[in-house]
C-alpha cells in the first residue's frame, strides 16, 4: 500500500497500516494548550481525577489576553497557574514567550513525523516541518489529559504542487489567499493538506508556517509540507533524533492540485470572509484607520524586515495606528537587533507585547463603529477584530506596510 | 441510529436559518472565548441575530447551508447553542472543529445533504432521528440524514465524553 505522509503518521501511532477513511483512537506525542487549559483541566479536577496521563506531553502557552485586560482575566490566568501545578505540568511557558504555535516550534516541540494537538484552530502551522497537527476544543483536551487517546478519521489528502519561484512581492500569505480565492474556504474540509515543492529552497521555513497556518483557513484538518533538506537544516539543533517520514511516491490522493506561485500579485482578502479575496491593485485607495502587523499568520522576523524595509524612515499619518506585534519574544529581540524595531517606532509604529494582540477583538487595537483595518492576521469576520460595523482586510505584511504610510490600501509595489 | 433513549417518531421543531460559512466568530464574539457558558450565552449570535438569544426556545434547531461552524475552533461556540436548548445542528456541511465540539459535548451535528433547497422557505421541520429522515411541514420534500459513525453515536448517547471520562474516574477509584 503506498501511503501518504498523514497515513504514515497514523500507521504508526497506531500500530498498524492504516489508509484514508479509517477509524483510528491513538495517542498523540504532545499537546498545545493556551488558555484553553483552564477549562479543560478544571473539568478534570470537578470530576476528581488527580492524576492525569503524561504532564511531560503537555505544554501550555498563554497568549490570548497577555497582559491581562481585567480582573477577570487575571483570575483566570491565576486558575492556570494553581492547575497546572496541581497536573505537574512540566513545560508551562506562562505569559512571556509569544504566539503559542511560534513558541513551539522555538522550544523544540514540534518534529516531523508526529501527531501533535492543540487547543487553537491554527495548530495546523506545525506541518511547516511534516508534524501532522490539528486544533481541538478544551472537552477532548480533557478527555486526552484524561486518558491519553482520542479518535480520529484518518484524512484523506489532497496535494497541491507548486511551481515556479516564487517573486519578491508574493509572500506566502499572498500564495495563501490565491490558493483560497482559487479553490474556495472550505475545499481541505475534514482532509489533510500536503504542499509539494520543486526543490526545497522553493518556499522556506517562514512561507511554510504561514500557508500551513492558513491551512486552517482551507478547511483543513492538517496542513503539511514532508520534510526536506530546509526542515534538516531548521531542525540541526535538535538534539533527539529526527524520523524525516515522507509521503510515499506512489501515495494515493483524493486530488491533485497545482499553482504557478511565480506570478501572483499582492493579494487581499475583503470584508466578511477569507474568500472575498481581490487583488490589492484593484482596490488601492481604500482609506484606512488601522494597520496590524502581528499574529501567527503575520508577526514573524520575514513580516517586520519587509515591513521596515518598505517604511525606511517614512512616517506614517496621525490619523491612522500602526500597531506592531512580533510573534514571539524571540522574534522581537531578533528584530532590535537588526534595526527593524527602531525604524517602525521612529515612523510612528505601536509596539505591542509578542501575544495573540487584536487579532481576535478582545485584547488591543479594537476597533470602532465603521473603521477600517487592513491586518496580516488570517481572519476577517463580521466583528472579528471589534464593532460589528467595523471591517477588516487581510494582506501581507508588505501591503499593510504600504497601506500604513499612505493611509488607504496600497499595493506595496507602489511605495 | 439511536440518540436517546426515547423520541420514537418524527417530533416537530423551529427552526432558526443560516446560509452558508456561519463562522465561530459570528455565533460567539472573541470576547467570551474563555467565559463560563451563562455568561457568554445572552450574546449568542448578536453579531447577525441580536432577537436569537432572547428567543430561542428548548427544542429549537439550527439549519444551515455548507461550512457551518468554520473559522476558530472555540468550543463556547457549541456550548452556547446547547445551553441555550438547541436540540440539533443541521447542515449542508460542517467545519470540522466545529462538528467535533458538537459532538463531544453531545449536542448532534447532522449532515443533510440538500436541506439548502428549501432555506427560509419553511418555519418548522418534522425530524425523525431514528429513521433519519426530516419532513418538511408546507413542501413535500423529505431529506435524508447521513447517519454518525456509531463512536460518534455512543459519545452522543453518553451525554458527551465529559460522562465518559467520569465512568472512567470512578472506574479507576
Amino acid at each position: 500500500m503506498h501511503q501518504t505522509l498523514v497515513e504514515k503518521i497514523f500507521s504508526r501511532l497506531a500500530g498498524h497500516m492504516v489508509q484514508s477513511g479509517e477509524f483510528v483512537t491513538v495517542e498523540p506525542d504532545r499537546m498545545m494548550c493556551h488558555e484553553a487549559f483552564e477549562q479543560a483541566a478544571q473539568l478534570l479536577c470537578d470530576i476528581g481525577l488527580n492524576e492525569i496521563w503524561d504532564s511531560n506531553k503537555i505544554i501550555i502557552i498563554l497568549d490570548h489576553f497577555v497582559p491581562v485586560n481585567s480582573e477577570n482575566e487575571a483570575i483566570s490566568k491565576q486558575k492556570i497557574r494553581v492547575l497546572s501545578e496541581k497536573y505537574s505540568i512540566r513545560n508551562y511557558l506562562g505569559e512571556s514567550h509569544g504566539v503559542c504555535h511560534q513558541v513551539m516550534f522555538e522550544n523544540g516541540f514540534v518534529r516531523p513525523g508526529e501527531l501533535i494537538l492543540g487547543t487553537d484552530s491554527h495548530t495546523t502551522t506545525y506541518g511547516a516541518v511534516g508534524c501532522a497537527s490539528a486544533g481541538i476544543g478544551p472537552t477532548e483536551m480533557a478527555y486526552v489529559m484524561a486518558t491519553g487517546k482520542l479518535w480520529f478519521m484518518v484524512p484523506e489528502t489532497i496535494k497541491i504542487k507548486f511551481t515556479g519561484k516564487p517573486n519578491y512581492w508574493s509572500s506566502a500569505k499572498d500564495i495563501s489567499l490565491a490558493i483560497i480565492n482559487k479553490f474556495g474556504n472550505d475545499f481541505a474540509n475534514y482532509k489533510a493538506i500536503e504542499y509539494h515543492l520543486e526543490n526545497s529552497e522553493q518556499i522556506g521555513m517562514y512561507g511554510r508556517k504561514v500557508l500551513c497556518n492558513m491551512g486552517a483557513e482551507m478547511g483543513a484538518k492538517i496542513a503539511m509540507f514532508p520534510p526536506d533538506g530546509l526542515t534538516a537544516k531548521y531542525l540541526c539543533g535538535e538534539k533527539k533524533k529526527i524520523n524525516m517520514l515522507k509521503p510515499d511516491k506512489n501515495a494515493e490522493y483524493c486530488d491533485s492540485l497545482s499553482l504557478n506561485v511565480s506570478k501572483i500579485d499582492p493579494m487581499v482578502a475583503m470584508p466578511h470572509n477569507t474568500n472575498n479575496v481581490e487583488k490589492v491593485a484593484n482596490i488601492a485607495g481604500k482609506e484606512i484607520n488601522q494597520a496590524y502587523l502581528g499574529s501567527c499568520t503575520g508577526g514573524y522576523l520575514e513580516d517586520l524586515k519587509i515591513a521596515s524595509k518598505i517604511i525606511n524612515r517614512k512616517k506614517i499619518p496621525s490619523n491612522v495606528r500602526f500597531l506592531v506585534y512580533p510573534a514571539s519574544r524571540r522574534i522581537y529581540i531578533e528584530a532590535i537587533k537588526c534595526g527593524y524595531i527602531n525604524t517602525l517606532l521612529e515612523a510612528g509604529a505601536i509596539i505591542g507585547p509578542p501575544s495573540c494582540g487584536a487579532c481576535f477583538g478582545s485584547h488591543g487595537g479594537v476597533l470602532a463603529p465603521n473603521e477600517i483595518c487592513i491586518s496580516t492576521t488570517n481572519r476577517n469576520f463580521k466583528g472579528r477584530m471589534g464593532s460589528r460595523e467595523s471591517e477588516v482586510y487581510l494582506a501581507s505584511a508588505a501591503t499593510v506596510a504600504a497601506s500604513a504610510i499612505a493611509g488607504r490600501i496600497c499595493d506595496p509595489r507602489e511605495v | 441510529m439511536i440518540l436517546a433513549k426515547y423520541n420514537l417518531m418524527s417530533t416537530l421543531h423551529k427552526i432558526w436559518w443560516f446560509g452558508d460559512d456561519l463562522n465561530t466568530d459570528l455565533i460567539i464574539s472573541g470576547k467570551f472565548v474563555f467565559s463560563p457558558v451563562e455568561c457568554a450565552a445572552p450574546h449568542t449570535l448578536a453579531t447577525i441575530r441580536p432577537d436569537f438569544a432572547d428567543n430561542v426556545a428548548k427544542g429549537d434547531v439550527i439549519v444551515a447551508g455548507n461550512n457551518i461552524g468554520c473559522g476558530s475552533s472555540r468550543e463556547i461556540a457549541v456550548k452556547v447553542l446547547k445551553y441555550l436548548g438547541i436540540k440539533y445542528i443541521i447542515a449542508e456541511s460542517f467545519a470540522r472543529t466545529f462538528f467535533r465540539n458538537a459532538i463531544s459535548i453531545g449536542l448532534p451535528a447532522l449532515i443533510v445533504p440538500g436541506i439548502k433547497e428549501i432555506m427560509y422557505k419553511e418555519d418548522c421541520l418534522k425530524i425523525d432521528i431514528n429513521n433519519l429522515t426530516i419532513e418538511c411541514v408546507n413542501h413535500d420534500n423529505t431529506y435524508k440524514i447521513q447517519p454518525l459513525s456509531s463512536l460518534m453515536q455512543q459519545i452522543i448517547s453518553n451525554g458527551g465524553i465529559v460522562n465518559m471520562i467520569k465512568e472512567m474516574a470512578l472506574g479507576k477509584k
